[in-house]
């Protein structure tokens, strides 16, 4: 479990290995062609994609609405009224585990965008102008990772309660630190490069600097490791109601559907079965896809085969 | 990221010395970082609403009268920043509080429950690491071939289900249902310590661990190796003739064991802080679920001894990670 | 935490030695004569002998036990030997049975401890190290009733061999008084002026006022010698170590894994117990517990809820003990206003649930049947008053599911349905908060009927579930009950033998926590109803029963008309056990074990 819950704390890589002209079509184009050729990256954005609309399209697939209790019919089994069965409400599952997808995945996303964003101004910042604001934003990182995170997540989730938004910033707020470093490694190798030199002596601003010559070279990792960080993002929310802790009812989440198909294991194994597929299969296919991507954009890639 | 085979560090006298100013600084550095990080938990405990009184809410012979006291006695009728100075002071002092529901001292409790965390954590770093390194090694070495992809579809799978589902799954199919093993527990109650039974005790709980850690390590060794195994130096070893095994075994694994000695490093806390769902779906005694049980009572001194404990150890063991990164590849100056 | 209730809280009563003789019928006799010890228990070897190592494996045979214990008496005769291996979800802090209130810590104490006085399965209280109940009849107690005499068993020997004697009592008086012990509760102690050794085995008692629960007092005994006469306690090795005088002895405490008792051979009841060892396994949750028992990794599961018992159906191997307990659950429902700056303060409104249409709108617009019998499968029965068994405990019938009713009573107090069907009147919208302990998964089911069929009437519910150390913290802690900054609670909780401390204590109008009170008392609803008030007053000061049950029951009807407290349902005492555990009673005003010395395994 520990592994889902730490941040893994990534050490300065540098990746880039050349300049990325202002109209990215050509390397972006190159790196479509690697991703192509990784097939189960494919299978995998097919499974998403599949997975996320029918989570959007949830109200038109399923007649059902997924916080309606019916008592009469608890724990059935699949049937043709009730393709997924229903749970220990008599709600209809299929309505749940598509409106929980929703749930799941926003919260997975989303946290992962605040990392991501966080992460990235950080690093950029402290990257790009090095000296004591690196310094100081990089003992920040150093804090953040010293902060065990697990015990701060419960200690947060308690504090702040467990709606989605909070969960988002919870957990979001515990997972930047990994990009801060790789974008800030990336950025103290690239600012001393030519083009970047020549950019500053045309007068270009700093934040245009960043925004238009340095982000676009560091932009494969940081894809790369937001991808994965979704997975562990949906893993952490599952993790947090399995304690309890996760997002409250009637809200349905594939966590804590999955906490609640417990006590009911025996008697309605489609409670679990459900649920636990569909992380199951949007983890898995957030991770290859998140392989793919390494493989299309990490440029050190080029020409292993 | 480009690792040279490992030359010859410039002299190893000036590499000590450097290296002790190094440490020296760091340790400086990690000092104030502790203390802020203290103090934020600090606050962060006492925001939380609640507290330990609540333990006493059940029992209507407690009187407002005897909760003030009660709350004198633990110091919590003070302000909040006079307890978290007086908490310092006797930390400092080599005093890290007393439990306010054990009424024990919080270091006796930690010490208690820290052999068996590391027991568990340390068999499955092994089960672990002899999954993962032959595993990462012949999956880059046979990059594509039907071994790789089992072996990344596999792992991909251990990572892709909550541990506590994996966990539970195990205790219904093997405990429950089949009977091979026990549910939970350190040891069989009432009967003759044994290895035997140790061990029967530990499958599950490290299995548990192992199936979700292994991906890492894996992903990791397979990535590196199959980085360094593209290097001019590899080729040229190859180019000499050697044999695949020792190019793999002298060169190849060498370098690529750097970033993985890195990872590995700053996994090390875990080790200490435990596995909270793994320890609790398995009733096993350790760091994470008296973290845990001292948060679901709100007890502060315990708290704050646990976190002081993990974050000492995650700041240590970055330090680790950085001192043996450098000294594997000695391009690294200590700037 | 379901069931919060502590030992004391089960036995605390305000039982009026004068007028309640109901209480003390049982005095003289004793302990239930014991069935025929089947092994003299002084012969008995004073080391605990080997468990047999449990392989799991070897329980997998079905149980050949064909009956089922139906009470105390159990088929067969009682054959001596045995471990037992009890799961408790939760450890206990300490075994000091002053510096813990917590229900797992009574109920491994119970196999360690004994007390003066203690209550049976019928409500009785029975003589344990006292010889026998003190009441007025016998002398025990002096016709003012404030000063009481207690006579102590003898031949009662501390599980290291010495005497039990006054000196003991005392001694714990003085532990309790020493200012600077962090005893739980000083109730009833500050109100003993005087403590005299009489003799040996003679105590006397003189109270600075008549105290009515003073039986309660010295629910468990400490032994002097062992502290040195030293009464600071609190950083006392004895706190894990525990020395009693109970029917097993203290063998070791493993933290986070077990606590191990043996056989006590110098039990003062002859022939008693029967088990050799008793091992308490602590588990993370009832969920792991269960998980064991069911793997015969062990014998007894304490205190399940009653949504596991269906976890258990076809088990041919375990039995799953559910009898009707004492707790309520109940919604508890604000009348103060739960936010600004005087949140929680009497003299202010709840915007919405200070209406007595909409209270009466909710508790009829919840169809606690359906609950009970779906979520609960019909193993218990809807709530109706705060006591739902004893002698003070009035006939109420439960309210009538009648959602149209509410909503025309909602219609006519002018809560009109806005757009999104959520009533509103004068701008005010009926949307509430609805917290109860997190992680409770039969809350949590029961919480979601409730929110819709309250929504079904135009009433919106949003749960916000919080720790119960939170939930149930104190005014010290700012916790949302105690402060009075919630909409609507969910929880249980149970009243003693003699109920009036807890009827005073949660509906009476002096026990409004406030600032100016420091938070004393837990009338959360901030119910101030001077028919409760004036009920409760006449009930505490007339000693005749049947007056103050009549008087109970005019509180009791106040306060359900006012809807101050929804009962919901009562609960069960669940915990399960495997088929060969007999000798086992239950005990509604004790926890589980308390009669640990009957118990023996048929295996």
């Amino acid at each position: 479990m520990t592994t889902v819950l730490t941040a893994r704390p990534n050490l300065p890589v540098v990746f880039a290995s050349g300049p990325v002209t202002t109209s990215p079509a050509g390397p972006w184009r190159l790196a479509w062609r690697r991703f192509r050729r990784h097939r189960l990256a494919i299978v995998g954005m097919v499974v998403i994609a599949f997975l996320a609309s029918a989570s959007l399209l949830a109200d038109v697939l399923s007649p059902y609405n997924p916080t309606k209790t019916n008592l009469l019919e608890m724990l059935d089994a699949p049937s043709v009224a009730h393709p997924m069965g229903t749970d220990e409400l008599g709600r209809d599952l299929m309505a749940r585990i598509l409106h929980g997808g929703r749930v799941s995945l926003a919260v997975g996303v989303l946290a992962v965008a605040l990392a991501v964003s966080i992460g990235s101004t950080v690093g950029a910042i402290a990257g790009y102008r090095g000296g004591w604001v690196d310094n100081l934003l990089m003992r920040l990182v150093d804090f953040m990772i010293a902060l065990p995170s697990i015990f701060v997540l419960i200690l947060l989730a308690t504090i702040y309660g467990t709606s989605p938004v909070t969960l988002v910033f919870v957990i979001g707020g515990l997972r930047w630190m990994g990009t801060a470093r790789q974008v800030r490694g990336a950025f103290l190798a690239l600012r001393e490069r030519e083009f970047v030199e020549a950019a500053r002596c045309l007068g270009a601003r700093p934040s245009r600097i960043i925004i238009r010559h340095l982000l676009p070279n560091a932009i494969g990792p940081i894809i790369v490791a937001a991808t994965l960080g979704i997975s562990g993002a949906i893993l952490t929310e599952s993790s947090l109601s399995y304690l309890g802790l996760g997002i409250q009812p009637p809200v349905a989440s594939w966590g804590n559907m999955l906490r609640n198909a417990q006590d009911q294991m025996t008697r309605a194994p489609w409670t679990a079965v459900f649920p636990g597929l569909m992380i199951f299969l949007t983890v898995l296919a957030v991770n290859y896809v998140g392989d793919g991507l390494r493989d299309a954009l990490d440029p050190r890639k080029i020409g292993s085969r | 990221m480009v690792l040279a085979a490992t030359g010859e560090a410039a002299s190893p006298c000036a590499f000590a010395s450097l290296m002790g100013a190094y440490v020296l600084r760091r340790v400086a550095q990690a000092v104030p970082l502790l203390v802020l990080m203290t103090m934020v938990v600090y606050a962060l405990l006492r925001a939380t609403p609640g507290g330990p009184m609540s333990m006493y809410e059940a029992d209507p012979t407690v009187t407002a009268e005897d909760l003030a006291r009660l709350r004198a006695q633990m110091g919590l009728d003070q302000p909040v920043p006079v307890q978290y100075g007086r908490w310092v002071a006797s930390l400092v002092a080599g005093d890290w509080g007393w439990s306010f529901v054990t009424k024990r001292p919080v270091l006796e409790m930690i010490g208690e429950r820290l052999p068996n965390t590391i027991l568990l954590m340390a068999v499955t770093f092994v089960v672990t690491l002899a999954i993962a390194i032959p595993v990462g090694i012949l999956s880059a070495v046979r990059q594509y071939s039907w071994f790789d992809h089992v072996a990344t579809t596999v792992a991909f799978a251990g990572n892709s289900l909550p541990t506590f589902w994996i966990g539970l799954m195990l205790v219904m199919i093997f405990a429950v249902g089949l009977r091979w093993l026990p549910a939970g527990g350190m040891y069989t109650l009432g009967a003759p310590p044994t290895i035997g039974d140790r061990l029967r005790y530990l499958i599950l709980p490290v299995v548990t661990l192992s199936l979700f850690d292994a991906t890492h390590y894996i992903r990791y060794l397979r990535a590196a190796l199959l980085d360094v195994i593209r290097q001019d130096y590899v080729r040229v070893a190859y180019a000499k003739g050697l044999d695949e095994a020792t190019v793999i075994r002298r060169h190849a694994f060498r370098n690529a064991a750097i970033p993985l000695v890195t990872a590995i490093a700053l996994d090390l806390p875990a080790l200490f802080s435990g596995a909270l769902i793994t320890e609790t779906i398995f009733a096993w005694p350790g760091m994470g679920r008296l973290f845990w049980e001292a948060a679901s009572r709100v007890d502060y001194p315990v708290l704050m001894g646990i976190f002081t404990v993990a974050s000492s150890l995650v700041i240590a063991c970055n330090l680790l990670a950085d001192l043996v990164y450098a000294w594997l590849d000695p391009r690294i100056r200590y700037g | 935490m379901t069931t919060r209730r502590s030992h004391w809280h089960r036995i605390l009563g305000l039982a009026t030695a004068i007028g309640a003789p109901a209480a003390f019928l049982a005095a003289c006799g004793g302990d239930t004569p014991a069935p025929a010890p089947t092994k003299p228990a002084g012969d008995a070897k004073a080391e605990p002998t080997k468990a047999p190592a449990a392989a799991p494996a070897a329980t997998t045979a079905p149980s050949a036990e064909p009956t089922k214990a139906p009470a105390a008496g159990s088929p067969g005769t009682p054959k001596a030997g045995g471990t037992l291996k009890i799961a408790i979800y939760q450890e206990p802090g300490n075994l000091n049975p002053f510096l813990n209130t917590q229900t797992v810590g009574s109920v491994v104490r119970n196999t360690i401890f004994n007390g003066l006085v203690r209550p049976n399965e019928k409500g009785e209280y029975v003589a344990d190290l006292a010889a026998e109940v003190p009441t007025t009849q016998n002398g025990g107690v002096s016709a003012d009733g404030k000063t009481v005499t207690i006579k102590l068993r003898k031949g009662v020997k501390w599980h290291d061999g010495k005497p039990f004697t006054a000196a003991d009592v005392k001694f714990t008086f003085d532990v309790i008084m020493d200012a600077a012990n962090p005893v739980t509760s000083r109730s009833g102690y500050r109100d003993i002026e005087v403590f005299t050794i009489k003799d040996e085995f003679t105590i006397e008692l003189k109270f600075k006022n008549f105290y009515a629960p003073f039986v309660t007092l010295f629910g468990a005994i400490l032994p002097a010698h062992v502290f040195g006469g030293s009464t600071a306690i609190e950083k006392s090795d004895f706190n894990r170590k525990p020395v009693g005088t109970g029917p097993f002895k203290f063998v070791e405490w493993v933290s986070g894994d077990h606590i191990t008792v043996a056989k006590n051979p110098d039990f003062h009841v002859k022939g008693k117990p029967y088990l050799d060892q008793v091992i308490f396994r602590v588990t993370p949750s009832r969920e792991v517990g269960i998980a064991q028992l069911k793997t015969g990794e062990v014998d007894v599961v304490w205190n399940l809820i009653e949504a596991q018992i269906p976890e258990f159906d076809g088990n041919a191997e375990v039995d799953v003990w559910a009898k009707p307990g004492l707790g309520v659950e109940r919604l508890v429902l604000n009348f103060s206003s739960p936010s600004g700056e005087k949140a929680g303060d009497p003299s202010t409104k709840h915007p919405v649930l200070s209406d007595p249409k909409v209270r009466e709108a909710i508790d009829i617009g919840i169809n606690k049947k359906v609950i009970v019998d779906k979520l609960l499968y019909g193993k218990t029965t809807v709530g109706s008053s705060p006591l739902s068994s004893g002698w003070a405990a009035p006939k109420i019938a439960p309210s009538e599911y009648a959602p149209d009713k509410a909503k025309k009573l909602l219609d006519d107090a002018g809560w009109k349905p806005g757009p999104d069907g959520v009533r509103v009147k004068d701008g005010v919208k009926a949307a509430l908060t609805y917290q109860t302990t997190s992680g409770d998964k039969l809350r949590e089911l029961a919480q979601q009927v409730i929110q819709e069929q309250l929504k079904d009437i135009g009433i919106a519910l949003e749960i916000k579930n919080i720790p119960s150390a939170s939930l149930l913290g104190t005014w010290g802690d700012n916790a949302p009950r105690a402060k009075g900054t919630f909409d609507i609670n969910m929880w249980t909780t149970s009243p003693g033998i003699d109920p009036h401390a807890h009827l005073y204590i949660y509906y009476h109008s002096s026990q409004i926590p406030t600032e100016a009170n420091k938070g004393e008392g837990q009338n959360y609803s901030r119910l101030k109803d001077a028919d409760v008030d004036k009920a409760l007053e006449e009930a505490g000061s007339v000693p005749d029963q049947e007056k103050r049950k009549a008087a109970y029951e005019r509180a009791i009807k106040a306060v359900t008309a006012s809807r101050a407290h929804i009962f919901l349902y009562n609960r069960l005492d669940v915990d399960g056990a495997r088929k060969y555990v007999q000798g086992r009673t239950h005990n509604p005003w004790d926890n589980l074990g308390w009669d640990i010395e009957a118990w023996w395994l048929s295996k």
